[in-house]
């Protein structure tokens, strides 16, 4: 799987930052995605169902919706205090937060019901038996006090305080008086400590079940953050096949969000994979990159539950999602950028080999060589894929002679259709980033034995480069 | 004795200008003026940065006293420092070194320990929370120290709370005494759209010479107005005082008295060299009072202290009643 600086490259990041939760279990699951394994098929399924679910009843419930949501928002984490009472007496103040916690699982979990989206995994159950611990009067008032009917002893004590206190009132606080309270109060904090060990000792039987509602809670928090998600932007369930690998019209909110600052709009991207190797080729600056890294972020979402961004997408599951690109070179060290791609490749390999099914993309893979021995090494890496019949393996490469071993070959349009003289001149008027402007980043199936475009000499044109160079370029 | 000063005063802040000011004796006094009235009373603190060692390891105990009523905001691991018998309230969520801010009923009378919260924002929200909670007024104990001024902006009005332990002389004690007084009773300015903003430096840093070329970019445009945005400091007051005479008709605003952490010298500078200054926030320094005895044995002669601190706040232009702890 990628690792947090790929996830934050390929957009999952900001993914992930996007999902409102409210609560903070729902915060933790968000914070450290769950990629299913496995083994896990079941659950991921059962997961999807529960998405769709929820975004069925964001689209036609929106009052039970919002009301969810408010009921989820006053809730905080107590797994600690939870976890502490089999070891200690929890304070007031623990105790405190444990009833407001059973406060809440008495609202949310007739709310759930109510709506009856029959999610999966998810049981919130009110502990009406555990809340009679906690509050014996039957008052469900938000505030906390050890009541006086824990122990007779505690609500003599207690009299006795507002006696004294009453008396001081009246009479003033004389030295005697105080010292009798300070007495008093000693007495309480004692048999008070006393009776909340009872308490806790009782309400340890519900430990189980309230971690299992904290679980629960957290499980809905986040799966109603990815139906919100998806409702937002479109997303769509992607269909969980044997084999199939095709996605249709995918996006990356990341990257469109950048590209609309600049008056930008992301150009959809649809791929098929094949067992074996795919071919990407296409110009500098012309998008496989952002075409490679929208698969990569899909393959993620898809595998951690999520809708994916993509009109319509359909694939097997994945044991593994791998990525060799720039980013990832960057974050090894000690070797040359060549040397540290060559050991990411090699650990990739080792990693997929015994997978059952694995995604695995090559941006530009053996770039930091000579073009001879890249387009070898390229072409090499194809051979291997297309021998391995558990990997859908994606290169993105501009070295020639590598598309014609591809399984598909697909190729990002870049300037073909572009008109160099309006190009300079656009560019001459508002700069080199201008260009983008002409690059058709759409990616279109091509045959296997079509070159790589060659964009480099048309940008070097565009830009005006001087002509005393341009001239002498000979292709 | 204090309680006429206070009336009307929703939010109140006790601010000592070292330890052993006297504010708890302050503080009680008036708790206990006010709960004697059947008031219902919030109490709350700010932050003590760094403090935490100090009162952690403070073994003594706890000397607020409140009486069955009272709500407290206190940080959690303080609770315990207290015995009140009490019912929890809320839990606000604002972290502090010593636990989250707990707001608790007192069901009997007690000691208690109050820490609170180091961020405005969050002091606002505690203090709020407290009158949602049914107080009728809320106290804040307040410090001032190196750090800051306490937040006076925060409370209606604040007694300064000043004592003989702040410097083993009498004559500067005095001085200072009168020269945070001025600071909270700095005249309060409105913001007119054609003042001109400048965004002092965080604390503890210095000016870039991006800020300083913006600073002078605003100075010789002869703003009538300069808002310094943030924290006041000796730097900022270097870096402004370089202009000397330019700044002759200029107004400096500070966003609250607690922005200006300025020694007092430099404070001096400033008035002198522009047409004054004035906050956006502005609060009323209700009382002085003043403790003749020090933590450390130097104690002050009562009446001269007392007459001290008067005539260095008359000095000042500054009307403010002053009383020593004892008869507060």
């Amino acid at each position: 799987m990628l690792d947090n600086s790929q996830l934050n490259s390929i957009g999952f990041r900001w993914v992930t930052e996007h999902l409102e939760v409210m609560t903070p279990y729902g915060e933790a699951l968000a914070r450290r995605p769950r990629f299913y394994v496995r083994g896990e098929e079941g659950e991921l399924l059962a997961e999807q169902r529960n998405v769709e679910a929820l975004r069925r009843a964001v689209r036609e419930d929106t009052p039970g919706v919002n009301a969810l949501m408010r009921l989820l928002m006053p809730v905080k984490d107590i797994r600690r205090s939870i976890d502490s009472l089999s070891l200690r007496t929890l304070t007031e103040v623990e105790l405190f937060e444990i009833k407001r916690f059973l406060l809440q699982l008495e609202l949310i979990a007739p709310q759930l019901d109510g709506m009856r989206l029959g999610l999966e995994g998810v049981s919130v159950t009110a502990l009406p038996a555990a809340l009679d611990l906690i509050d014996p009067d039957g008052m469900r008032s938000p505030s906390f006090f050890v009541s006086d009917r824990l122990s007779p002893v505690l609500a003599s004590v207690r009299r006795e305080r507002r006696l004294l206190d009453e008396r001081m009132k009246r009479e003033g606080a004389s030295d005697e008086l105080m010292a009798e309270r300070t007495r008093l109060a000693a007495a309480e904090d004692e048999e008070n400590a006393r009776v909340r060990t009872e308490l806790c000792g009782r309400l340890r039987a519900y430990r189980e079940r309230l971690l299992q509602n904290a679980d629960s809670v957290g499980r809905l928090d986040l799966a109603l953050g990815k139906a919100r998600l998806a409702e937002k932007y479109g997303a769509v369930t992607p269909k969980l096949s044997g084999s199939e690998f095709r996605m249709r019209g995918m996006t990356n909110p990341k990257f469109a969000e950048s590209l609309e600052e600049k008056g930008r709009s992301f150009v959809p991207v649809s791929l098929e994979l094949k067992r074996g190797a795919v071919v990407i080729t296409g110009a500098n600056m012309g998008g496989k990159s952002i075409a490679i890294k929208t698969l990569a972020l899909n393959a993620c979402l898809a595998m951690s539950g999520f809708a994916v961004f993509a009109e319509e997408a359909e694939l097997p599951f994945l044991d593994g999602v791998s990525l060799l690109s720039e980013d990832r070179e960057d974050a090894m060290s000690g070797l040359s950028s060549f040397g540290g791609e060559m050991k990411a490749f090699d650990s990739i390999l080792r990693e997929t080999e015994t997978e059952l099914c694995s995604l695995v993309m090559l941006d530009e893979f053996a770039r930091g060589t000579n073009p001879h021995e890249g387009a070898a090494l390229v072409r090499a890496a194809a051979k291997l894929f297309n021998a391995r019949v558990n990997t859908f393996a994606v290169i993105a490469t501009h070295f020639d002679g590598v598309a014609s071993l591809g399984r598909l070959h697909y190729q990002v349009a870049g300037l073909r259709n572009a008109d160099v003289r309006s190009i300079r001149s656009r560019i001459s008027a508002g700069g080199p980033d201008t260009l983008a402007e002409f690059m058709d980043y759409g990616l279109y199936p091509v045959a296997p034995d079509e070159d790589p475009p060659r964009d480099a000499v048309t940008i070097i044109h565009a830009l005006g480069v001087s002509s005393e160079f341009t001239e002498l370029i000979d292709v | 004795m204090l309680y006429p000063y206070i009336s009307g005063v929703r939010t109140l802040s006790v601010i000592g200008m070292c330890k052993n000011a006297g504010k708890t004796t302050v503080l009680n006094s008036l708790i206990s003026e006010c709960e004697a009235r059947g008031e219902i009373l919030g109490l709350t603190s700010i932050g003590r940065d760094g403090e935490r060692s100090d009162l952690v390891t403070n073994t003594k105990k706890p000397e607020i006293f409140v009486r069955a009523g009272a709500i407290v905001a206190t940080a959690e691991d303080l609770l315990r420092e207290g015995d009140i018998s009490m019912e929890i309230l809320d839990s606000t969520g604002v972290p502090t070194p010593m636990g989250e801010i707990i707001i608790v009923r007192a069901t009997a009378s007690g000691f208690v320990q109050i820490g609170g919260a180091s961020i405005t924002a969050h002091q606002r929200l505690i203090r709020d929370k407290l009158f949602a909670f049914g107080c009728d007024r809320v106290f804040i104990d307040g410090a001032i120290s190196r750090k800051s001024l306490g937040n006076p902006s925060l409370a209606d009005a604040s007694i300064l709370s000043s004592g003989a332990s702040y410097d083993p002389s009498v004559a500067r004690t005095a001085e200072d005494t009168a020269y945070y007084a001025r600071l909270f009773s700095l005249p309060q300015v409105g913001m007119e759209p054609t003042c001109l903003r400048f965004t002092a430096e965080s604390e503890g840093e210095r000016f870039g010479s991006d800020e300083l070329d913006g600073l002078a970019k605003v100075i010789r445009s002869g703003a009538s107005k300069l808002m310094l945005r943030g924290a006041v400091t000796d730097s900022t007051a270097k870096a402004l005082l370089a202009y000397g005479k330019l700044l002759g008709n200029t107004t400096l605003i500070a966003e609250d008295a607690s922005r200006l952490l300025l020694k007092p010298d430099s404070f001096e500078k400033l008035l002198r060299f522009t047409k004054g200054f004035g906050v956006l926030k502005g609060t009323r320094l209700a009382a002085v009072t003043v403790n003749p005895f020090s933590a450390y044995g130097l104690h002050y002669d009562k009446n001269e202290f007392k007459e001290r601190v008067e005539s260095a706040l008359q000095a000042a232009g500054l009307d403010i009643p002053v009383f020593d702890v004892k008869d507060a």
